[in-house]
């Protein structure tokens, strides 16, 4: 019975899908599964009503854990939440969230956010969601209460502690946001750009950034893609179009299905081929990321500094199966202009380098017991009018934030001082720099502070000097 | 059906009022769920329908003509990856093997000494340390039992990965160095560890203190220890201590015959230890074989914390039901699911939850725990000091049986 029940099945799959289909042999092939199943229900614990349905999920899945990360099986409901992901239907309030203190509050409201709108600040608490405490919440469940559909709204009592205490309640609209995805600062006459994401504006957006930097005398361009997790194909190919020639492959893909080989070309931007140009890419820098920088690599555009990438440089598509649940598939892998494959491989950086943040646990509780916080609060209420180039972190107010966090509750000895003065001052400049002139200098104070951008810029400067390196023309490579 | 449940060992602590009141409701439950397996079971033979596959021989069409590597979705290769699919659907806590893959399991954890010294669950989807083992890499990196797992060597946790995968992670004759990273209740950023695989040893801790208090510690309570356990029993018998301390903090390792041997010392000869519930929710006893040295009139305190994890649950549940031993420490969590290993034909192994460990009174543990008699939490710094001289819970331990002498010299 069951072999028939098969091979009517195999009829009807082989009509329904034009491809190969499965034989009569390769069917039998997967007899164990009912074997399987059988055995399961005899000998397992099953706590579920729809243990069938259970199983037929399982084993696809299971076949996803055979083939690569991208490659995953969606439930009804799953399939029904990413769809409704990708055609931007959810969304929250613009802002990240951290539990900090036992208390989720809120960090860096994006710029014409639902929630900047609404007149919520850094460092705000938010202590109820909808009437519900966010004491006890788990950070993942407080965030699911903060989403939902756009237009739809969510009041939070909000607990601000500076400069005075109070507590009010606000109603935020849910709505889509448009974060920043371009960061540009100078450095000794060099212009650094950090590219968050590749959404659909940062290309336009950092071809503004440019132009402005070269309106100032600029020795050269940093561009930073360390935790760039990607995003729009398009937007990378304007990226790299920003500093290299038209007409040229930047990349292309390449897949069973003759859907999926297609090659994607430089267009005319108003291009930079000349400046000097270092890549910063680290581990977390993965897809978009990985072909700007390969192409860059292969048309010697750049240096690219830092570690190899993540290595995700594939094309998924998603497949609906009979009752709901569909299954999403690597059709296709990005190739470089020099046909060299990214995906699982990842870009080597042409400098090896990894200064990246290290964790270090006593940063971390002054952090989270918000000993920086309270300290560089005090300090601006000592000096209110304090300018942006006077902010020094001497040595006797290291010593001072010290005592003041030991007073707080988190030991800073005298040892920690001499070996970690560097990362101290780093830390307690940057946040001073935030609650007098808010989160784009204190990112800029970081950044300076950054090892490998401070090694970019050697580079940069080196560049001037072995100025051919990067004055011949680019070339088509084919 | 045993319905002898109480002790014939004569209880040290005082037996409550209200006892015998307790022992006619546990009766009438008893009959009660006597009806209610008959009913299960009826149940049970209604739904024996086969599943179809529809969505799996679709989905496997597509993968087989549109994945990017064709040899990758070699049927015999899907195959394996879906069978293994269908055990983590039903048990998240499963897995899956070809014959000849599970004896090199068997090889690593059975005669590899080198480990990291973690214990795992899954938590909401998530890879929760269950247990640390004592003495181990992670114990004294300051991993802690809660910990969510983020990333190993930097990556994120690859779909698939399994309990036993995990368990084995850094088991191994080389040296290994393996960092792992954290989410931890509290922390605003994931923590991160670096460990390097040692060998622990795995030996029966047995000290004699000089009141005449012995101290008793299983790492594990399997098979390979029992002779280590009978050895430091008739060194105590030997010596005629007063009482015994058994430390079952962070044990998590452990078969029941393991601890039916251990409890044989302390427990009149068929005691019910403990009771299985299997998958067709069929309840049967695991009776206790008394074994030498006889200690059962000698007192017990049990330490037990939230490292005490499945058997040992399981053994503590028995000496704390029938009051044989006084309790200290802090609540255990209750993972006592019992997980076989089954042969499916004869090219095929898989590791299955059949069931769940039920105290003597048929009273659940799984997702309850075991509460303490007398909750004693310590703190993380006093875990990475304390010695058998220098232990809170010991002197805790100590001091009690001290009043329990007292107590019965009146």
């Amino acid at each position: 019975m069951k072999k028939i029940k098969y091979v009517i099945l195999a009829l009807f799959l082989s009509l329904q899908v034009c491809g190969i289909c499965l034989g009569d042999d390769n069917i039998k092939d997967f007899n164990i599964l009912s074997q399987m199943a059988g055995f399961l229900k005899e000998k397992a614990v099953i706590n579920s009503d729809s243990v069938n349905k259970d199983l037929d999920y399982g084993a696809i899945k299971g076949m996803t854990y055979v083939l690569d990360r991208h490659t995953n099986f969606f439930t009804p409901e799953e399939s029904k939440r990413f769809e409704e992901q990708m055609q931007g239907f959810y969304a929250g309030i613009g802002t990240t969230v951290q539990m900090r203190n036992d208390m989720l509050t809120i960090i860096s409201p994006f710029k014409n956010g639902p929630a900047e709108k609404a007149g919520l600040k850094d460092d705000d608490r938010i202590i109820k969601i909808n009437g519900e405490s966010t004491k006890d919440m788990k950070l993942d469940d407080a965030v699911k209460r903060l989403r939902g559909k756009v237009g739809t709204t969510v009041a939070v009592t909000i607990l601000r502690e500076y400069p005075e205490e109070k507590t009010f309640e606000v109603s935020i609209e849910r709505g889509q946001v448009e974060i920043d995805t371009v960061y540009t600062y100078v450095f000794d006459n060099i212009g650094y750009i950090l590219l968050t994401q590749f959404s659909r504006d940062s290309g336009v957006e950092l071809q503004r950034a440019l132009s402005k930097l070269q309106k100032e005398t600029i020795k050269g361009v940093i561009l930073d893609l360390r935790n760039n997790p990607g995003g729009d194909l398009s937007t990378a190919v304007q990226v790299v179009s920003s500093f290299v020639q038209s007409g040229n492959i930047v990349v292309s893909t390449e897949g069973r299905n003759v859907l999926e080989n297609q090659s994607y070309k430089s267009f005319t931007t108003p291009v930079t081929c000349n400046l000097p140009l270092v890549v910063l890419i680290n581990g977390n820098s993965a897809s978009a990321s990985e072909l700007a920088s390969g192409a860059f690599q292969d048309y010697g555009r750049a240096v690219i500094l830092g570690e190899t990438s993540f290595g995700k440089a594939s094309v998924q598509r998603v497949y609906p199966l009979n009752d709901g649940s569909a299954i999403k598939i690597t059709g296709a892998h990005y190739f470089t202009p020099k046909h060299r494959l990214i995906h699982e491989i990842g870009i080597k950086p042409d400098i090896d380098e990894k200064k990246g943040p290290v964790f270090d646990r006593l940063i971390n509780d002054l952090t989270f017991k918000e000993c920086f916080l309270k300290y560089a609060r005090a300090y601006i209420q000592k000096y209110p009018e304090i300018k942006e180039n006077e902010l020094k972190i001497t040595d006797a107010i290291i010593g001072d934030f010290a005592s003041f966090s030991t007073k707080n509750g988190v030991l800073v000895t005298e040892s920690d001082i001499k070996q970690k003065k560097d990362m101290l001052s780093k830390y307690l400049k940057a946040e001073i720099a935030r609650i007098a002139f808010g989160y784009d200098i204190s990112k800029k104070v970081m950044t300076e502070a950054d090892e490998e951008v401070k090694h970019a810029e050697e580079l940069i400067n080196a560049m001037e000097v072995i100025k051919s390196f990067t004055t011949a023309p680019v070339e088509n490579i084919k | 059906m045993n319905f002898f449940l109480m002790p014939t060992a004569k209880c040290w602590l005082l037996v409550k009022k209200g006892e015998n009141m307790k022992r006619m409701y546990r009766m009438k439950g008893n009959v009660l769920i006597l009806v209610l397996i008959a009913l299960c079971l009826t149940l049970c033979k209604v739904k024996a329908e086969e599943p179809d596959f529809t969505e799996f021989f679709k989905a496997l069409e597509y993968l087989k003509t549109y994945y990017v590597d064709p040899q990758k979705v070699e049927s015999n290769r899907l195959k394996e990856g879906a069978l293994k699919g269908m055990v983590l659907a039903v048990d998240p806590l499963g897995d899956y093997w070809l014959k000849k893959d599970y004896e090199l399991v068997k090889r690593q954890i059975n005669s590899v000494q080198k480990e990291i010294g973690i214990r795992w669950t899954i938590r909401d989807k998530m890879y929760v340390v269950k247990s640390v083992l004592e003495g181990s890499p992670a114990a004294f990196a300051g991993i802690q039992v809660g910990d969510m797992l983020a990333e190993i060597n930097g990556k994120d946790v690859l779909p698939g990965m399994t309990v036993t995968n995990l368990n084995l992670l850094g088991k191994d004759d080389r040296d290994i160095s393996i960092s792992l990273k954290f989410y931890r209740k509290n922390a605003t950023e994931p923590l991160e560890f670096n460990l390097q695989n040692k060998t622990i040893s795995r030996k029966v801790v047995a000290y004699t203190f000089e009141n005449g208090i012995g101290y008793l510690k299983p790492v594990e309570l399997t098979a390979g220890i029992k002779s280590d356990l009978t050895n430091a029993l008739r060194n105590f018998n030997d010596k005629k201590v007063q009482s015994i301390i058994i430390d079952l903090r962070n044990v998590c390792d452990g078969d029941i015959d393991t601890a039916d041997y251990l409890a044989g010392s302390f427990f009149q000869n068929g005691l019910v230890l403990a009771k299985v519930q299997d998958a067709a929710k069929q309840i049967k006893p695991v009776t206790i074989k008394s074994v030498e040295p006889n200690l059962t009139q000698i007192p017990l305190v049990v330490l037990i914390n939230e490292g005490t994890v499945g058997i040992p649950e399981v053994l503590a549940s028995a000496f704390s039901e029938y009051k044989r031993a006084l309790l200290i420490g802090s609540p255990t969590v209750g993972l006592v699911e019992r997980q076989e290993i089954l042969n499916l034909g004869e090219d095929r192994v898989i590791n299955v939850t059949t069931g769940y460990y039920l105290t003597a009174n048929e009273k659940q543990i799984q997702g309850k725990g075991i509460a303490p008699d007398d909750k004693v939490v310590e703190t993380v710094q006093d875990y990475a000091k304390r010695s058998i001289e220098n232990d809170n819970l010991i002197k805790k331990a100590k001091e009690l049986l001290e009043v329990a002498k007292i107590w019965r010299m009146r």
